[in-house]
């Protein structure tokens, strides 16, 4: 919060952390929560979605019993009422049906799951999006409200990278190095579904970082081949790289800045189809 | 082929551009640099130096700038904030994207104070294209001294 006259709200931890006065910036990540304007599709809407977009028709079948689904549809422009794919529909859905890879991130927080899919073609992306990090974090009632839901939208991929950036909640944060690094497997996955205690051996800043809210997300190819990456929005504490080596959990701190290129560089590895540049 | 980098001074600053960059007109900057002309609806990745007076702790200046750069642009979404240093005189590395002419641009700020001034340099490309300039961004910072405390 800039006050002229006043000097800044510090972050505590980590200004005696490195002994230096560190601005607070835990502030950011809800000023710029995942914002769309496309509306919300339910499960079954999403799946009447997805099959007119491959075939640009319903046939008298897929249409009895669907008459709900087809009117969203419709409302959003994607279909006429006769369950047609409409132009737009078909520029909308063109990623779907004609692109060239998909991407897939889920998330979790305190046991509840979200997910955000991309499809992707060379320069724009169709989107479904659940509830995001700042939904689930900060509005568990409204997130439960979309639980079953999916926001579409449609963009070019040049917006993509903010727009996944915003859903996993990646704002900037002072991340500190925790020590152990590698923590118990079972301990962790306690962790993942609820607020547990910190580690026996941990030091001041794992308990700090075990103690903030844990969005964990993955991040992965779809159809995938290798592991996904996963990653832990720990709130104040910043981001941490995760995964099981060597038998248990890896915490490694992450500067935001790096988080935000490993997501550029799998979007770029799949709309171009390389090898991703970072491990 | 020619990769010796191209001193550059401002009034409160020398920084290298690769040699495929030029220096434009300055118009209410202190130095304007720009990497070669692109195709019609394409963004030229570019970087302009500005500098005003600021008597104030860094890390007030981080937040002042952080809230300035929300009122003064588009659509700002905040990446990073970071530590950094011009020799020895405090910084930071900011990194956000904004809307500008209708699409995604990603922005690297690194702030220095001198004393009695903070300076200000802006790397900007499009979004898609941090992978291409990142490199040649960071090389520019790299170079960034102060006037009058040079090594």
């Amino acid at each position: 919060m800039f006050e002229p006259g006043k000097e800044p709200a510090l972050q505590s931890f980590a200004s005696d952390y490195r002994g230096r006065n560190l601005e607070r910036l835990d502030g950011l990540a809800g000023t710029q929560p995942y914002s769309s304007r496309g509306p919300w599709l339910s499960t079954a809407d999403s799946a009447l979605l997805e099959k007119v977009a491959q075939t640009g028709r319903l046939g008298r079948f897929e249409r009895s019993g669907n008459e709900e689904s087809i009117a969203v549809l419709a409302d959003a422009g994607i279909v006429d009422a006769k369950g047609r794919l409409t132009d737009q529909g078909g520029m909308v859905t063109r990623p779907l049906s004609q692109g060239v890879a998909a991407l897939n991130i889920t998330g979790t927080y305190l046991g509840r799951t979200t997910n955000f899919r991309a499809w992707l073609d060379t320069n724009d992306a169709m989107v479904l999006a659940g509830p995001s990090h700042h939904l689930m974090t900060s509005a568990a009632d409204e997130a439960a409200d979309y639980a079953d839901g999916r926001q579409l939208d449609y963009m070019s991929i040049n917006d993509l990278y903010t727009a996944m950036a915003a859903w996993v909640g990646l704002s900037p944060a002072w991340s500190i190095p925790v020590l152990p690094a590698m923590v118990d497997l079972q301990e962790m996955d306690r962790r993942w579904a609820a607020v547990t205690d910190p580690p026996l051996q941990a030091d001041e800043a794992l308990m700090q970082m075990w103690r903030e809210p844990w969005f964990v997300w993955q991040l992965a190819a779809v159809p995938g081949s290798g592991q996904p990456v996963t990653y832990i929005n720990a709130g104040a504490a910043g981001h941490y790289r995760t995964g099981v080596l060597e038998g248990a959990g890896l915490l490694e701190a992450t500067l935001s800045s790096n988080v935000y290129r490993h997501l550029g560089d799998i979007v770029e590895a799949a709309v171009f189809n390389r090898p991703p540049r970072f491990d | 082929m020619n990769t010796e980098l191209v001193p550059e001074t401002s009034r409160h600053i020398t920084i290298d551009r690769l040699p495929t960059w030029q220096r434009l007109e300055a118009e209410g900057a202190d130095l304007v640099l720009a990497a070669e002309p692109v195709q019609e609806g394409h963004f030229r990745p570019n970087l302009v130096v500005t500098s005003f007076p600021f008597l104030g702790s860094i890390e007030k200046f981080s937040t002042m700038a952080m809230a300035n750069t929300r009122a003064r642009l588009k659509a700002v979404y905040f990446i990073a904030v970071e530590e950094w240093q011009a020799g020895d005189a405090p910084g930071r590395r900011f990194q956000y994207n904004h809307r500008l002419q209708g699409r995604s641009v990603h922005c690297q700020d690194w702030i220095v104070l001198t004393g009695r001034r903070a300076v200000m340099v802006t790397a900007s490309c499009a979004s898609n294209q941090l992978g291409a300039n990142d490199f040649a961004f960071a090389v520019m910072a790299d170079s960034i001294t102060v006037k009058g405390q040079e090594a």
